[in-house]
């Protein structure tokens, strides 16, 4: 019981965690913090979340 | 027919002389090293010159393709918003380059840039090391920007995050004390205890401008290790030896040793309490998704009052 309730919240947070990260990227983009390198920013975020798994 | 104001530079740049019909259609130019020669516009993209002969070219999004006499177009040209980088496609192939105020400086063919003081230009060669010198200023300046403006930024949203979990455990009171109750229709238990919560935030997260405090932000982290500086060394002069065993003071701890410190500690965090990260993450959304509901029921419900109190009163 107590796994299933760990897995199920772990989920909701990792979805609540993707969502704050496009949150985080697009306040960057409207900060005028990323110049035009969004997509790249997103490559790595990705290839970090890859090489830690 | 309109004559082209080109002696308007100081010290005077060339020798040229254009002459342009009222619509710019049809153009007479003369100068110094390619002679006279006119040119017709045939449309948005064409034009024929008795010098270069018919050329049509289309750019599209910075790359342009086009047909001249002896061969084709092929060029390209994409920069970021403040020009620092620049990325260039030629039929030789592409190359990156930085502009500056004075000009512009080639990373990929050095002789290839431009450099432009008091109405002097040069190009080439001898433009190089200038064009580099103010290439590397203009980065390091924006570089410098950049970073004062990323950490102020980063200040502004760590206090905008702490206001907002702050308001989230408010919140969070305020469903298990008032809003539970309510909902479940226990009016007496919310009457007794009427809490009203601080208003001097507006409600909406966007209207809650911290954007205002970057200069002051930007003006203490500069402060900051001054002040910081100027303390410890005063500190190494004069603070009594008690701290350390042999009665010293030990090493003051620099900026560095700090941030590497709060590194180190983070890291132990997140070794031991790694794995409850998101599911601390799931709960406060289940719990913020369990408010928002709540919210909206009693909305509903007081929605549902009004209106048969509306209707009995009619």
């Amino acid at each position: 019981m107590g796994e299933i309730l760990y897995n199920l919240l772990s989920a909701i947070g990792i979805i609540a965690f993707i969502f704050l990260l496009i949150q985080y990227v697009r306040w960057l983009n409207a900060e005028g913090l990323l110049g035009g390198i969004k997509l790249a920013i997103y490559a790595f975020i990705f290839l970090m979340i890859l090489s830690n798994v | 027919m309109k004559f082209l104001k080109i002696f308007k530079g100081r010290p005077l740049k060339r020798a040229e002389v254009k002459v342009h019909s009222d619509d710019s259609k049809y153009r007479l130019r003369a100068s110094r090293t390619s002679g006279v020669n006119a040119s017709v516009k045939l449309g948005r993209n064409a034009t024929y010159n008795t010098k270069h002969g018919f050329r049509v070219s289309k750019t599209i999004k910075g790359l342009t393709l086009g047909l001249r006499r002896g061969g084709t177009i092929l060029r390209g040209r994409w920069s970021n918003s403040n020009n620092l980088l620049n990325l260039n496609l030629s039929k030789s192939g592409f190359s990156f380059s930085t502009s500056s105020r004075f000009g512009t400086f080639n990373w990929t063919k050095p002789n290839y840039s431009s450099f432009k003081l008091a109405g002097i230009q040069l190009r080439g060669k001898k433009a190089a090391k200038s064009a580099f010198l103010f290439a590397i200023i203009a980065i390091a300046s924006e570089f410098i920007k950049y970073c004062a403006y990323f950490i102020a930024a980063h200040v502004r949203l760590l206090i905008f995050i702490f206001i907002w979990v702050l308001d989230f455990l408010l919140e969070f009171i305020h469903l298990i004390f008032v809003d539970f109750p309510l909902f479940f229709n226990k009016k007496s238990m919310v009457q007794n205890h009427i809490a009203t919560l601080p208003s001097d935030l507006s409600e909406k997260l966007e209207e809650r401008n911290l954007k205002l405090y970057d200069d002051v932000i930007i003006l203490i982290l500069i402060l900051f290790p001054i002040l910081f500086a100027f303390f410890a060394g005063l500190l190494e002069g004069y603070a009594p030896k008690v701290f350390s065993e042999d009665g010293t003071f030990g090493q003051i701890p620099t900026f560095v040793d700090i941030i590497e410190r709060i590194y180190l500690w983070i890291n132990l965090q997140i070794i031991i309490y790694g794995k409850y990260f998101f599911l601390l993450l799931g709960s406060m959304s289940l719990i913020l998704l369990i408010n928002k509901y709540v919210d909206w029921s009693i909305e509903q419900s007081s929605q549902d009052k009004s209106t048969m109190e509306t209707k009995a009163d009619g």
